[in-house]
């Protein structure tokens, strides 16, 4: 499965991207040569900030290029079946995030034996967690975008419902949240503390920074395999035709303009909780029938672009 | 020989493609003409393997070449928007062909690159677009390939690289057997080149015919009449187009049961005349039109 062609090709389709986030990664032992304050303890912390920066840009770019250019066309006309076009992206993304990192690691490790300074504020154990983290929150970043870019018809698209995603549980929970205060003393009777807790946990984005619970590793791992196996299962049955709109698959406009309206009209009803119960159940209507008619328009401009 | 059997696309509760099925001689040329939005550029992504028909096959040499990304070895496809890597030059372009495909010929690339003499180190996005044609002809000609598809290959081109273009399919057909099937608006150029060729219009194959076949089987004639146009002739399904000055009557027939028709009538006048492959096009489609 694996193609020399096809890594040289993502090579130099994606070299740029990957030169600029690896040049970012130097931040790191370049910030521990000149002593840059704070950076020890950023180190220790485990900071993914630009690890999750590179995941993200990868696994938005790995299709998202192609589909923006059109080049997809002419990536499918030559000899290569879908099945190896998407195993040699995996592999280069993938291995390009653990290779950029393992790089990066080992600048920090050569810095750290060369300076006795170093080595008393800070353990080689913190740079091993160090770049563990790094390539755990990388891989499943890049893992989560791509899973929006098998599903949306172009970059931007794959970015907002990446964006949506990450937040969702939580943002939802906020939402709903928001709207109960007007009406929580007669209708529910619901620790809203605890369920925006397991929102807050079971949001993406908690998973990716949550580099201090060691244990939750192997499950952010196993999610992250999980991902790339159903966004190959979606890449084989992906229509090229569709590229351009907001989803490849017609399937699910109907889910988006439900999630939508529903988070549209608790949107609307939130902001209108000042007004009272009235006003918030008028603006919670506006705002779903808005969200589905916005959605719809949305989706209809898409398609004519195409 | 290639087979296109049954295939069939829609999109967005539109049948773009209906239950296309066509057969094309190994080494001839293939022209495919119709209207904008009858399905060309649909098929040939079809053919290509590009898009997911909902139904049907492609058969290159009897090998599903649907089904085996391999057998694509063989095929060549230059497109009217040519969709190579904008951010690549031409020196990676070509390295991409030559690690890609086991039958590049690299002295056949040297004299291409020679007679068409482009800035090979100037990024794909900024050249124009008769450079961008030219490149795609450049890398896919050192192929070889068995089957070469071309969608619009000449438009927007000016006529000397055209001329050039033109020439070069027609060679590639003569020293290596290609099969190529050509999608093109410009009749008068197809006609120079093709051997056979298929009217698709609304996704459905209207005519599908080698030229040499359609020349005797559709036909020009100038007639006139003491009493006008007997009305068997004027309304009989096998006339294709009429047009009428004075006396006087221009009809495309494809029936050669009208041109008895037209004898027993005794016309005043009776002349047959040349018809070319655009008046063919031309009056088929308006049949079919008005057929709808």
């Amino acid at each position: 499965m694996i193609n020399k062609t096809l890594l040289w090709k993502e090579w130099n389709s994606n070299r740029s991207i990957l030169l600029f986030l690896a040049g970012i990664l130097f931040i790191y032992p370049i910030s521990l040569i000149v002593g840059m304050p704070g950076i020890v303890n950023r180190l220790q912390d485990g900071e993914t900030l630009y690890a999750v920066a590179m995941g993200i840009t990868l696994g938005l770019t790995i299709l998202g290029q192609e589909r923006k250019y059109n080049t997809m066309d002419f990536l499918l006309s030559l000899p290569f079946g879908r099945k190896r076009i998407f195993t040699n992206k995996m592999l280069f993304a993938m291995g390009g995030i653990i290779f950029v990192n393992l790089v990066s690691y080992l600048c920090l490790l050569a810095i750290w034996f060369g300076n006795s300074d170093i080595q008393s504020v800070l353990s080689i154990n913190s740079l091993h967690t160090f770049l563990y983290l790094q390539i755990v929150a990388g891989l499943f970043s890049f893992a989560f975008c791509l899973l929006f870019s098998t599903l949306a018809g172009s970059l931007v698209a794959a970015g907002i419902f990446t964006i949506i995603f990450s937040i969702f549980p939580a943002g939802f929970v906020a939402l709903v949240m928001s709207n109960a205060i007007t009406f929580s003393s007669n209708f529910f009777q619901i620790n809203w503390g605890t369920v925006l807790d397991w929102g807050t946990k079971l949001s993406p984005v908690d998973a990716i920074m949550s580099y201090n619970i060691p244990m939750r590793w192997p499950w952010i791992l196993t999610a992250t395999l999980v991902l790339v196996g159903v966004s190959y299962w979606l890449f084989l049955r992906n229509p090229m035709e569709k590229n351009g709109e907001i989803l490849v698959f017609p399937s699910l406009y109907p889910i988006l303009k439900i999630g939508v309206s529903i988070c549209t009209a608790l949107l609307a009803g939130a902001i209108a909780t000042m007004g009272g119960s009235v006003w918030q159940i008028v603006f919670f209507i506006l705002g779903g029938v808005g969200g589905w008619l916005f959605t719809a328009y949305l989706i209809r401009r898409s398609q004519n672009q195409v | 020989m290639l087979k296109i059997e049954n295939i069939s696309k829609g999109f967005n509760q539109h049948q773009v493609l209906k239950d296309i099925s066509l057969e094309i001689e190994a080494g001839s040329i293939f022209a495919l003409v119709g209207p904008n939005g009858a399905g060309k550029t649909t098929l040939i992504r079809a053919i290509m393997g590009i898009i997911f028909p909902d139904q049907g096959r492609v058969l290159l040499d009897d090998e599903d070449l649907l089904n085996d990304a391999q057998l694509k070895e063989k095929v060549a496809y230059i497109p009217e928007a040519h969709h190579f890597y904008p951010n690549f030059n031409g020196l990676q372009l070509a390295q991409l062909f030559r690690m890609t495909y086991k039958s590049w010929d690299e002295a056949r690339y040297q004299e291409l690159k020679k007679e068409f003499n482009l800035p090979e180190k100037k990024k794909f996005k900024h050249l124009s677009k008769g450079m961008k044609t030219q490149t795609a002809f450049l890398l896919n000609l050192p192929l070889h390939p068995e089957l070469l598809i071309l969608d619009e290959p000449t438009s927007g081109l000016d006529p000397m690289v055209r001329k050039k273009i033109l020439n070069l399919i027609v060679d590639e057909v003569a020293s290596n057997g290609t099969t190529v099937i050509i999608s093109s608006h410009n009749l008068l150029e197809l006609e120079r080149i093709c051997d056979s060729f298929g009217i698709l219009s609304q996704g459905k194959v209207v005519l599908s015919q080698r030229v040499d076949n359609l020349k005797e089987e559709v036909q020009k004639v100038q007639v006139a009449f003491e009493d006008g146009l007997p009305a068997e002739i004027g309304q009989h399904p096998g006339l294709l187009s009429m047009e009428q000055v004075g006396k006087v009557y221009t009809l495309v027939l494809q029936d050669p049961e009208l041109l008895d028709l037209i004898n027993k009538a005794k016309p005043v006048l009776f002349e047959k005349l040349d018809i070319s492959m655009e008046e063919i096009f031309m009056s088929v489609m308006g049949g079919y039109g008005n057929d709808q």
